[in-house]
């Protein structure tokens, strides 16, 4: 033992020495280091949970954000249509009222034509009837007195003249 | 040879090869011889073998590095926290695979063995160690000139080695001797007091000779140090055995129920759990005072530029050493508080 260099008194303190230092890191670095990991364990554990939850809660509201913009388009599409139909519609109302009214105007454009025609043509028949009968009594003098019955006859050779 | 011929080789060879003559020219530095028992140191009226000074270096070392790393523990660690933490996390969370629920238990004893280990065994690495001391002389040793650095403080050289044969009987007994080998520079100065220095021998040219005793040697080459904790680790295994299994534990050394062949088992069973505290002692011992021949020898040989990978070496011996205690350690806790019956 001697000559290994073993000697009772220093084996003794080096036992002595290491359960002291044991003590003192025990206190001072194991546990104030242990608790120091479980505390940040802990609390890594709350932020990942939590960051699960608000991811969680992130991708619902997107799905309803999207949601909400999709139905947003389909309605404005429908409004969109709804106009275009609308419009076509009023366009077909218009151009039919447009015809239909050129119609009316051109209608009664030939109604009054044809009354101005007639017109025309009675006054123009009354004119020839006074002219031949001027016609005829100045050529025939005034033989024939009876008024009436002249013009009776003048009547009679128009309307057939016109047979 | 067209490979040999490269710059970079040739250049490296030149180097090294000016680094042998340098050395073998201008530093020399002594063989020491080396002995298994710690160098006393004489400290005004405290007497106290190196190794036990370095031990008591290292814990100074440990404390230091936990109150540094525990003054304020912060949340998002940094530095030296980090370190340690990630040292302490690390084994505890080996502790927990292979001691599950008694981790906790076990913990403090395999991590203060693994750290006392380490920073002991890092700290002969460190310059100064086994280079720095009194000179001496012991008779039956080989001594060495001394060369005077400026008065007070002496070196070592490799020279007019001579050994003495009668002499001082006092110190005849512990005569020692170490060198300045650890540092790799080369440089190897070692105090020499006066009242140590008056009384060195002469060798026959004339020349002052010495030996010397340094200050600091690694603790785990003294085997007071790795039996202490050898003792301290096997006795705890019993201790958690009876914990765990109250004197039933003890059935595994004295084992009645198996037969003839079950009582044979315990017989080997007790004559391992002896076993255990020699190989735990001797291991790291051997292990750790080997290391620092090699550098010894290594620096005696070429001082320079040759023991720094030796140094690399050693610094992965001293860690791999402190691992093996402490985990050796805590499989055989691991293991005493199984019930033996179980595994039939």
């Amino acid at each position: 033992m001697e000559q290994l260099g073993i000697n009772l008194p220093f084996l003794v303190a080096q036992i002595i020495n290491f359960l002291v230092i044991m003590t003192l890191l025990r206190m001072f670095l194991y546990k104030p280091m242990l608790n120091m990991l479980e505390t940040r364990r802990e609390r890594i554990r709350e932020s990942l949970s939590a960051a699960e939850t608000a991811k969680a809660e992130a991708a619902t509201r997107n799905r309803e954000n999207e949601e909400i913009i999709a139905q947003a388009r389909r309605e404005a599409q429908d409004i969109i249509r709804q106009a275009q139909e609308n419009a076509k519609r009023q366009e077909v109302d218009i151009l039919a009222q447009a015809r239909q009214e050129a119609d009316t105007v051109r209608q009664r454009a030939e109604g009054d034509i044809a009354q101005e025609r007639q017109q025309a043509m009675a006054s123009l028949r009354d004119e020839v009837a006074q002219l031949s009968l001027a016609i005829a009594r100045k050529t025939i003098g005034a033989s024939l007195v009876n008024e009436q019955a002249h013009s009776r006859i003048v009547e009679e050779i128009l309307a057939g003249g016109t047979k | 040879m067209g490979r040999l011929l490269n710059p970079k080789v040739l250049g490296a060879l030149f180097i090294f090869a000016l680094a042998v003559y340098i050395s073998r020219t201008y530093v020399s530095v002594p063989l020491p011889s080396i002995q298994l028992p710690a160098e006393p140191i004489h400290l005004g009226p405290l007497t106290l073998p190196n190794t036990f000074i370095a031990t008591l270096l290292t814990d100074i070392t440990v404390l230091l590095l936990a109150f540094a790393a525990t003054r304020k523990l912060s949340l998002v660690p940094s530095g030296l926290q980090n370190i340690l933490e990630m040292a302490i996390e690390g084994f505890y969370n080996l502790t927990e695979d292979i001691a599950g629920h008694n981790a906790a238990k076990f913990f403090p004893w395999v991590m203060t063995i693994f750290l006392m280990v380490l920073i002991s065994n890092w700290w002969e690495l460190v310059p100064g160690f086994d280079a720095i001391g009194w000179m001496e002389s012991h008779p039956g040793m080989t001594h060495y000139e001394t060369r005077q650095v400026f008065p007070g403080l002496k070196t070592l050289v490799n020279e007019g080695a001579y050994t003495p044969t009668g002499g001082h009987g006092e110190e005849a007994a512990e005569g020692e001797h170490e060198d300045a080998t650890e540092t790799e520079a080369g440089e190897h100065t070692e105090e020499a007091a006066g009242e140590h220095a008056a009384g060195l021998p002469k060798n026959e040219a004339g020349n002052e000779v010495a030996v010397l005793v340094p200050f600091l040697r690694a603790a785990a080459t003294d085997l007071n140090f790795t039996l202490a904790l050898s003792l301290i680790s096997m006795f705890m295994v019993q201790y958690y055995g009876v914990q765990a299994l109250g004197l039933g534990y003890f059935s595994k050394f004295l084992n009645l129920k198996g037969g003839v062949m079950g009582f044979f088992v315990g017989v080997i069973e007790t004559i391992s759990e002896f076993a255990k505290v020699l190989s735990f002692s001797f291991r790291l011992f051997g292990n750790i005072f080997g290391g620092q021949v090699l550098l010894f020898v290594m620096a005696y040989l070429v001082p320079w530029l040759l023991p720094v990978p030796f140094y690399g070496l050693e610094l992965f011996v001293g860690f791999i050493q402190a691992f093996v205690f402490a985990m050796l350690t805590l499989v055989f806790f691991a293991v005493a508080v199984i019930s033996h019956d179980d595994h039939h």
